[in-house]
């Protein structure tokens, strides 16, 4: 078996190990014997869409966003196409953001996104910094192949991560959050939801890398992609997963401890 | 009383020593700016052959221990803040420590490792002579913020200077182009590295791959770590500039030495060095501009560079039981995948620990061990202990290169890894520890104890 993964701007969108998300996809399949093409998209690449089952966007730097932003908006008709057809995604942080309907300076000016998102973000005037943990157990999509799944289901849904960003968003009521806050700022600030979902299309401020301390949220989205390469029935083999316990549970026991004083 | 401020810092260090509090290197320069505000301008200012200010993402405590040993070997005396606290409040704690009750500076030379973020202040207080910046790498993004921020509030920084030197890497494109923010009045002088047996074909830590001028992606002739090299803007002028000295025929022995020569102003000499990697070729050079800049001869830098040894925590030896230990901090990126790709050139380097802490001096956030690459040592150690805070962070790391995670053994207590660590190996052995700095006070406080290395308040001036 082989999933297609599409890493939109490997360079340019690079911040806080998103690389690591991507090795993260790489390994599980690899270790289950399932093969990973990676398909770097640059700048000016012109590509198709239609044979992705998973788009891996990460945050950039200002600049470096500013670089991307235009060349996103070109290729954001056949994303969202893909998306619309069952093509999964995962957005991080200034991904998340480029793909909702607009980013909105302190200066006013809103500069676009592509909107595959319902959802919009506001600049804000503090740098929202800390450890997360979220509840994801009410959003997460029941009939989409996660009870199929042993190793999906004695998981309770919970994802930790690290958030670092000044931007607040909103969500409109086309998608559903990714979890609910149980400590952290979240997208708001206000410590209630995190993340958002639209179809397999997930965004996210959390970083860490994410993927590589919530391995059931890593598997969560290989099995959508291998569901969206061969139809639906496919069940993953289960890993040993005791490291990533640990550094879950190490994270977890930092926020646990940590005060985060909500906007 | 004029010198309250300088008093009171005095009494607050003496008794943090007496009850062992540490090394009181920052919490009595914190009251004794609340007292006077202006201690740090008061006091440096008597300082006759003036300061030297280094600043950069790696290598500020490398580079500024290099030089002090130059000038010392110059017979000047030096006031520095060694030890690795870099912001006000730790300037403010080495002045009041080296000076008298009056405020009279113990030495006639300043020399100060100085925070990014803290340049704007520093500079104003210290109004330096010579400035210095090493480096910009991506750092603990949730302290530091993104390097674009960086680097321009270095570059206000250096704006208002008049009659300073100012000292840039060139082969740092960002480094580069603060040049521009250096006025008609200050001297400005560029160093790089000339050299092709060590070029990286690594991907990791490329952090400033546009032009600064057109935002252009830069097209690099050789590049010798990260974006450190010969580098060129496609499209338009930006390049990396002509330097005034100039470090070439490198050769690095394993993991403990190097030799090099130095070309400037004076003439070429020759080094060899008790340290090796080429950042601390970059350290060298980056100590040697600014001693020429002092107007320092050849000789002396010669001399006190072959006879140095490792700054506190940066490749420090520690004797245990007839094996050695050494002691090296990895804060960000490309400081850990240069020091893993140092230690994998020697065949020597097989016991490992590794050491991460997410305490805020570490930097809370630990995802820029994903930003390293830890490659060069997969199947090229006998053990390696994962330990501190975040040690099942570091193993999680490692397995997912595929690293035989039979031989990781994951310990978060410092203490108990080191001694099983310090177990595994045996005599005539070395045990190299990596550790991010909070685990490195942790470390040495534990060696400190057990009588194996001095307490870093009481190292020789």
């Amino acid at each position: 078996m082989k999933i297609s993964l599409y890493h939109l701007y490997p360079e340019a969108m690079n911040l806080y190990g998103d690389y690591g998300n991507v090795l993260s996809i790489i390994k599980r399949c690899n270790w289950r014997g399932i093969n990973v093409e990676v398909v770097n998209v640059r700048k000016g690449d012109d590509v198709d869409f239609s044979s992705a089952d998973l788009i891996f966007m990460g945050g950039g730097q200002d600049r470096s966003q500013q670089v991307i932003a235009e060349d996103l908006l070109a290729k954001g008709q056949r994303i969202k196409d893909a998306i619309e057809e069952g093509t999964c995604a995962l957005t991080i942080c200034g991904a998340y953001q480029l793909f909702g309907y607009y980013f909105k300076t302190k200066d006013g000016i809103e500069l676009p996104g592509i909107g595959i998102f319902d959802a919009y973000t506001v600049a804000g005037d503090r740098r929202l910094i800390g450890n997360v943990l979220i509840d994801c157990s009410e959003f997460m999509p029941r009939a989409n192949g996660l009870q199929q799944s042993k190793l999906l289901v004695k998981s309770n849904l919970e994802l930790v991560g690290f958030e670092n960003h000044s931007g607040k968003t909103y969500l409109g009521k086309e998608v559903f959050p990714l979890g609910r806050v149980i400590r952290g700022y979240g997208n708001d600030g206000l410590g209630r939801w995190e993340g958002c979902r639209y179809l397999n299309a997930f965004g996210t401020y959390l970083h860490g890398p994410l993927l590589s301390k919530n391995p059931w949220f890593t598997d969560y989205l290989i099995l959508q992609a291998l569901n969206h390469r061969y139809g639906k029935g496919i069940s993953l083999a289960e890993l040993d997963d005791s490291i990533e316990q640990s550094a879950f549970n190490s994270a977890k026991k930092r926020i646990e401890t940590a005060k985060t004083t909500h906007l | 009383m004029k010198y309250l401020a300088v008093a009171v810092g005095k009494i607050i260090i003496l008794l943090s020593r007496l009850f062992k509090a540490g090394g009181g290197s920052s919490f009595p320069g914190v009251v004794a700016l609340k007292i006077d505000p202006k201690l740090v301008l008061k006091i440096s200012k008597r300082l006759k052959q003036g300061t030297v200010v280094i600043t950069g993402t790696n290598g500020k405590t490398t580079s500024a221990k290099l030089l002090a040993e130059i000038l010392k070997q110059k017979g000047m005396k030096v006031v520095h803040n060694r030890t690795g606290s870099n912001m006000m409040r730790g300037v403010a704690s080495a002045l009041i420590e080296q000076s008298t009750v009056f405020g009279r500076p113990r030495g006639n030379i300043g020399l100060f490792e100085i925070d990014e973020a803290t340049m704007p202040e520093a500079l104003l207080n210290l109004k330096p002579k010579v400035v210095l910046v090493t480096n910009l790498f991506r750092d603990q993004l949730d302290r530091y913020g993104e390097l674009d921020k960086i680097a321009s509030i270095i570059a206000k920084s250096i704006e208002p200077l008049q009659g300073s030197t100012v000292i840039l890497n060139a082969d740092d494109p960002l480094v580069a182009s603060l040049s521009k923010a250096v006025g008609k009045k200050n001297k400005l002088r560029f160093f790089g590295l000339g050299d092709n047996k060590y070029i990286s074909n690594s991907r990791a830590s490329i952090d400033s791959r546009d032009c600064v001028k057109c935002g252009s992606e830069l097209g690099f002739e050789k590049r010798y770590y990260g974006h450190l090299g010969i580098y060129r803007c496609p499209r338009c002028s930006f390049k990396r500039p002509e330097v005034n000295f100039l470090a070439k025929n490198v050769s690095l022995n394993g993991v403990k030495s190097s030799s090099f020569s130095l070309a400037g102003d004076s003439g070429s000499i020759h080094i060899l060095l008790n340290l090796s990697g080429i950042y601390n070729i970059y350290n060298s050079l980056a100590a040697y501009s600014a001693a020429r800049a002092l107007g320092i001869d050849s000789e002396t830098i010669r001399s006190a560079l072959s006879s140095f040894s490792a700054a506190f925590g940066r490749m420090e030896k520690v004797d245990v039981d007839g094996k050695e230990v050494y002691i090296m901090l990895a804060k960000n990126p490309i400081g850990l995948t240069q020091i893993i790709e140092t230690l994998s050139t020697d065949k020597d380097a097989r016991n490992f620990m590794i050491i991460l802490n997410d305490n805020f001096a570490d930097g809370t956030d630990v995802s820029w061990i994903w930003d390293a690459d830890v490659r060069p040592i997969k199947g090229c150690y006998n053990f390696i202990y994962t330990s501190g805070i975040r040690a099942a962070d570091m193993t999680l790391r490692l397995k997912y290169e595929d690293f035989d995670t039979s031989k990781i053994i994951t310990i978060a207590n410092i203490e108990e890894a080191f001694n099983r660590a310090l177990l595994n190996t045996r005599v005539n052995e070395d045990l190299y520890i990596i550790t991010t700095y909070t685990g490195m006070l942790q470390l040495r406080n534990y060696l400190t104890s057990k009588g194996l290395v001095k307490g870093f308040w009481e190292e020789a001036a």
